[in-house]
């Protein structure tokens, strides 16, 4: 993680310099679909609990 | 021949001069349309505030924001951007009195129309922008019972010494913090949120809580506000208002007074540009409503995560991979904003909007994991040698900006408190500041009112 050049300078960083550019791009992206994943998983539960509680 | 080029040189020169010129006033532009972008911060937390106020308070609350704002303006005029220039080096220094007295001088030649000078009325306004911005975080925290003019002063201090004080030493190429630690704060995190968020931990200290939100076996009553729909609204106004903050923290390029001819950069010389910080200021905001969603269920803790996500994210604006600050943005609001807002009520603290949650709790975890994410990156601009973005660094520099909020925030409130101006009185507190002093009435005709269990 970190920086993705160690040359401690930005001279001649001239294209993508994001973090962990080239590395953890897969990592981030399977992490950030988790995050969308879960809380809809959880809010169809909350959603579901809801309608149940009031149905009773 | 001679002639021809005699004259191909003259139109050179022309055009060289009319793209000079059109480049200073797209700069010029560019920084002007930050600030009524700004504005519309204060729009949002005026929204935010009398929403969250009950009925009785709301015109008191909106004029306590608005004053802060107004207040705020001449002052930070007249000692706040001279402030800037001279405490650079941690303290004052004979060079660093002479260069805030040629570029922050309130009686010298550039702090006024000058038609040689197209940019220091813009940066000024812009550094306003942001200076009120610190005002109105403290207003909403201490709704409902902090007395006017105590208020007042302490915005000036928070809007006008505090913040750009902080904003000298960590949110300038030149400042020790960045020199020395190599502390990296691209969107304000530490120097605004932080500073404002600590300030006011530091006031809501003296100034207690609410009468009726603790009750005397130390549960917390919910004390709602009037108008949930006006603060959802607010707090997505302050979003909007954000994007103009934000294009705000680049340097354009191409003037004197650039770091670059040809590429935006941070104000750390750094580059960057506005499609880094598109990417990373959505990404935030989504994470941070998603996040807060999940774990809270409650729209105001959703906007609210919001405005938290993209805090969350805002020291490394420019670095992220997108899709870690989405990832910053849905920890910090699904986890960090509701344990804080939990530690807060549980310390008896009464902080009336989540400002000292949102702002300088999460100001603090986004100073804090650009040291774990982005360490290694030089924080300045330069050849190999420069210091380098570290864990180390940003853990220097969230004690240093949690210390500059809290301690006038706490030590001048606690100067009114003993002489008795800080809180209103009990029985103003009880009837409600509108009837009390406002020589106007918010819903003259009437809607039901609300008030919290122990009243």
């Amino acid at each position: 993680m970190g920086a993705p050049f160690d040359t401690g300078t930005w001279n001649g960083v001239a294209d993508t310099y994001y973090t962990g550019s080239g590395s953890t791009e897969w990592l981030w992206l399977i992490v950030c679909i988790v995050m969308l994943v879960v809380p809809l998983i959880t809010g169809n539960k909350h959603e579901s609990d809801s309608y149940k509680k009031i149905d009773k | 021949m001679e002639e021809q080029v005699a004259k191909l040189v003259e139109e050179l020169a022309a055009l060289k001069a009319a793209n000079t010129s059109g480049n200073t006033m797209a700069a010029e532009t560019f920084y002007y349309l930050t600030i009524p972008l700004m504005v519309l911060i204060h729009v949002g937390f005026l929204g935010y505030e009398m929403g969250a106020s009950r009925m009785k308070n709301v015109l008191a609350s909106g004029i306590k924001n608005i004053l802060a704002f107004a207040f705020v303006i001449p002052t930070f005029y007249i000692f706040g951007w001279w402030i800037y220039w001279a405490f650079t080096p941690g303290f004052p220094t004979a060079e660093s009195i002479q260069t805030a007295n040629d570029f922050g001088n309130p009686v010298g030649a550039v702090m006024g129309p000058n038609l040689v000078d197209n940019a220091t009325g813009v940066f000024v306004g812009a550094f306003i922008l942001f200076a009120a911005t610190t005002a109105s975080i403290m207003s909403g925290a201490v709704i409902e019972r902090i007395r006017m003019v105590s208020f007042i002063v302490l915005a000036i201090v928070l809007g006008s010494v505090a913040w750009i004080l902080a904003a000298a030493w960590g949110w300038s190429a030149s400042g020790w913090l960045v020199t020395e630690w190599g502390y990296h704060d691209f969107g304000a995190a530490g120097v605004v949120h932080m500073i404002s968020g600590f300030f006011a931990l530091g006031v809501l200290i003296n100034l207690g809580p609410r009468l009726g939100k603790f009750n005397s076996d130390g549960s917390a009553n919910n004390i709602v506000g009037h108008n949930m729909p006006l603060t959802l609204i607010g707090l997505m106004t302050i979003i909007v208002g954000f994007w103009g903050f934000l294009m705000a923290c680049l340097i354009y390029p191409g003037e004197a007074w650039s770091w670059s001819a040809s590429q935006f950069a941070t104000i750390y010389g750094t580059p960057a540009n506005l499609s880094a910080i598109a990417f990373n200021i959505l990404m935030g905001f989504a994470g941070g409503i998603i996040g807060a969603w999940m774990t809270t269920r409650d729209p105001f803790w959703m906007m609210s995560g919001a405005l938290g996500g993209i805090i969350s994210c805002a020291a490394g604006l420019e670095l992220w991979d997108p899709k870690l600050a989405f990832a910053i943005a849905f920890v910090g609001a699904a986890f960090i904003m509701p344990a804080s807002a939990k530690f807060i009520e549980k310390m008896k603290i009464d902080d009336a909007v989540g400002a000292v949650t949102v702002h300088g709790t999460l100001g603090a975890y986004g100073v804090l994991v650009v040291g774990i994410f982005a360490s290694g990156y030089p924080a300045l601009s330069g050849d190999a040698g420069v210091p380098l973005i570290s864990f180390g660094g940003q853990f220097v520099g969230m004690i240093v900006m949690a210390l500059v909020g809290f301690v006038p925030g706490y030590v001048i409130s606690l100067l009114f408190n003993l002489v008795g101006l800080l809180r209103v009185s009990e029985a103003a507190e009880i009837a409600g500041l509108d009837p009390t002093k406002v020589p106007a009435s918010a819903y003259p005709e009437g809607i039901s009112p609300s008030a919290s269990p122990a009243e």
